[in-house]
C-alpha cells in the first residue's frame, strides 16, 4: 500500500480512484471523509432510519472499494456515481425490508430536507440546494409525487397503488412536475449565468 | 400533448399505431423514464420508441440531467464517527479491492545466521520477537487510524462552522429584525427559553436557545415549524453543557407565515416528526 504522504485534503476524486483501484485504503478514508454526509444523508433520505442508512453508507463505500473499476470517467462524474450507487442501495434495502412508510409521513419528511442545514462545499451541490427549493414552486402533489418517485423508487403503477389515485393522475401529475421542475431549473441556472 | 388527469391513455397501449402517436406516447413517458419510475412495460416502450423519435432521445438527456442533480438536493448530514470505523474495521480483512494486480513477490535473500537472525535457532525466542513486533504493528496501525479519523472529523466540524459564520454573517446583515420568545413547555427546564429572531417575509432566522436540557451525544434538539397543522423540521441543533444553542433556520415559507414552532430532543439525524415532548414552544 502506497505511504499516506501522497494524499492530502485536496487531492481530486479522480486521482484518490486511482489509489483505491490499487488497493490504498488511505484513499478510500479520505474519499469517506469528503463525501460520507452526502451519502448518509440521502439514505436516511431514503430509509428514514439512522441505522439503516449507516449501514447503507458503509455498503456504499464498500462497493465503491470492491467495484472502482466501474467507474468510467468518461461517462460521468465521480459523485453522481457514488450518490447513484447510494440511490439504489438505498432503495434495495428499502424494498428487501418492505419498510414503506405512511405516505403523509413521507411527505412530511420531504417537506423537512427543505428547512435543513447542512454544508455547502461544492458548486454541484449549492446548484443542487437550489433545486431543492425549486421543489416549493412545484404544487404541492406534484412535488409529492416527483419526491416519492425519486426517492423512494417507486413507479407508476406502485404510486398509484400507494396513493389510491388513478393510474392516469399519477402519471399526469408526475410528468407535469418534472416538467414544471425542469424549465424552473433551467431558468435558474440561466440567471446565475448571467449573474 | 395535452391531457387531464384520469383520463391519459395506457403508454404501453398506443392508441393509433402511427410513428408519430408512438413518439408522443414515448416522449410523455421520458420524465417518468428518466427517473425510473416507469413501470417494466412502460420501460420497454421507451426503449423501443427512442430510437425513431429523436425529440424523444433528446428530451431524454435534460431529464437524465435533472435526475442527476435531485441525487444532490437531499441534505448532508454528518454520518456518526464510528462509522468511520466500522469501514475501516470492514475493509481490513480485504488487503486490496478484487482484481488488484499483485505486485511480484521478491525473493529475499537468506540472511547470513548471526545477529538477530539467531533469534530463529531458539524456537520460542523466535515467535516471542515475531508476537512483539505483530504487537507493536498492531497498536501503531490502531493510533495512526484513530489519528486519521479524528484529523478527519475536525476538518468536517471546521468546514461546517465556517459556513455558519459566513451565512450568519450575511443574514445579520440583512436589517431590521423582529424577534419572538418560544417559552419553556411540558419537556423542558423552568429556565428553557428561545429568542427567534427574524424577518416576517424571509426564510432565514437565527434561533437562540438558552436553559436548555443538556442531551447525550446520541441526541439532537430539532426545531418544528407548524402551518395550517402542517409540521415540517426547521433544523437541527445541539446545546453546550450550559445549554445554550444557536440555529440558523432556513425555512421553505417566510417565518412569519407559521402559526407554532416548538423544539423537541430527537434521536442525532433527527425524526420526520417529533417523539418527545417540546422542551419550549410558541403559538403566533
Amino acid at each position: 500500500m502506497p505511504s499516506d504522504s501522497h494524499l492530502h485534503p485536496d487531492t481530486p476524486d479522480g486521482e484518490l480512484m486511482q489509489y483505491i483501484r490499487q488497493g490504498d485504503q488511505s484513499a478510500l478514508m479520505v474519499f469517506y471523509a469528503r463525501h460520507s454526509s452526502a451519502v448518509y444523508g440521502l439514505a436516511l433520505r431514503v430509509l428514514h432510519d439512522a441505522g439503516l442508512a449507516e449501514e447503507v453508507t458503509q455498503d456504499t463505500f464498500l462497493k465503491v472499494w470492491n467495484q472502482a473499476d466501474r467507474w468510467d470517467s468518461a461517462k460521468g462524474k465521480l459523485t453522481s456515481w457514488l450518490l447513484t450507487v447510494t440511490r439504489h442501495t438505498a432503495i434495495d434495502r428499502y424494498r428487501k425490508l418492505q419498510r414503506r412508510p405512511a405516505v403523509s409521513d413521507l411527505w412530511e419528511e420531504a417537506e423537512s430536507t427543505l428547512g435543513q442545514m447542512a454544508l455547502v462545499d461544492t458548486p454541484q451541490w449549492t446548484d443542487s440546494q437550489l433545486l431543492a427549493r425549486l421543489f416549493a414552486q412545484l404544487p404541492p402533489e406534484q412535488a409529492h409525487l416527483v419526491q416519492l418517485a425519486f426517492y423512494q423508487g417507486m413507479s407508476h403503477s406502485e404510486l398509484a397503488e400507494s396513493l389510491h389515485l388513478p393510474l392516469g393522475t399519477v402519471k399526469t401529475r408526475l410528468r407535469l412536475g418534472l416538467q414544471k421542475l425542469k424549465v424552473l431549473w433551467q431558468e435558474a441556472v440561466d440567471e446565475m449565468g448571467e449573474g | 400533448m395535452a391531457m387531464t388527469p384520469g383520463t391519459e391513455p395506457s403508454a404501453a397501449q398506443p392508441n393509433q399505431n402511427t410513428p408519430e402517436n408512438l413518439c408522443a406516447e414515448v416522449l410523455a413517458l421520458i420524465p417518468a423514464y428518466a427517473l425510473g419510475a416507469t413501470d417494466p412495460e412502460e420501460t420497454r416502450l421507451v426503449q423501443m420508441g427512442l430510437a425513431g423519435c429523436p425529440d424523444a432521445a433528446a428530451a431524454l438527456a435534460d431529464y437524465t440531467a435533472l435526475a442527476e442533480q435531485m441525487h444532490f438536493a437531499a441534505p448532508r448530514v454528518a454520518a456518526p464517527e464510528h462509522l468511520a470505523q466500522r469501514l475501516q474495521a470492514a475493509l481490513s480483512p480485504q488487503s486490496a479491492p478484487p482484481g488488484t494486480p499483485h505486485t511480484a513477490k521478491t525473493v529475499e535473500k537468506q540472511p547470513k545466521r548471526g545477529g538477530l537472525s539467531q533469534l530463529w535457532t531458539f524456537p520460542s525466542l523466535g515467535f516471542a520477537a515475531a508476537a512483539l513486533a505483530l504487537l507493536l504493528l498492531i497498536t501503531s496501525n490502531l493510533y495512526w487510524s484513530n489519528r486519521y479519523n479524528d484529523l478527519a472529523a475536525q476538518q468536517s466540524l471546521l468546514q461546517r462552522q465556517l459556513q455558519q459564520q459566513t451565512t450568519l454573517v450575511t443574514f445579520l446583515r440583512a436589517g431590521q429584525m423582529e424577534r419572538r420568545e418560544l417559552a419553556s413547555a411540558s419537556g423542558g427546564l423552568p429556565e428553557s427559553r428561545a429568542i427567534l429572531m427574524y424577518q416576517p417575509t424571509a426564510q432565514q432566522a437565527l434561533l437562540f436557545a438558552e436553559g436548555l436540557p443538556p442531551l447525550s451525544p446520541d441526541q439532537v434538539y430539532q426545531l418544528w415549524l407548524v402551518k395550517d397543522d402542517n409540521r415540517i423540521s426547521g433544523g437541527l441543533f445541539q446545546v453546550d453543557a450550559n445549554g445554550y444553542g444557536l440555529l440558523l433556520i432556513d425555512a421553505p415559507l417566510g417565518l412569519g407565515s407559521y402559526d407554532r414552532m416548538g423544539v423537541t430532543p430527537e434521536p442525532a439525524g433527527g425524526s420526520p416528526g417529533p417523539t418527545a415532548p417540546a422542551v419550549v414552544r410558541a403559538s403566533f
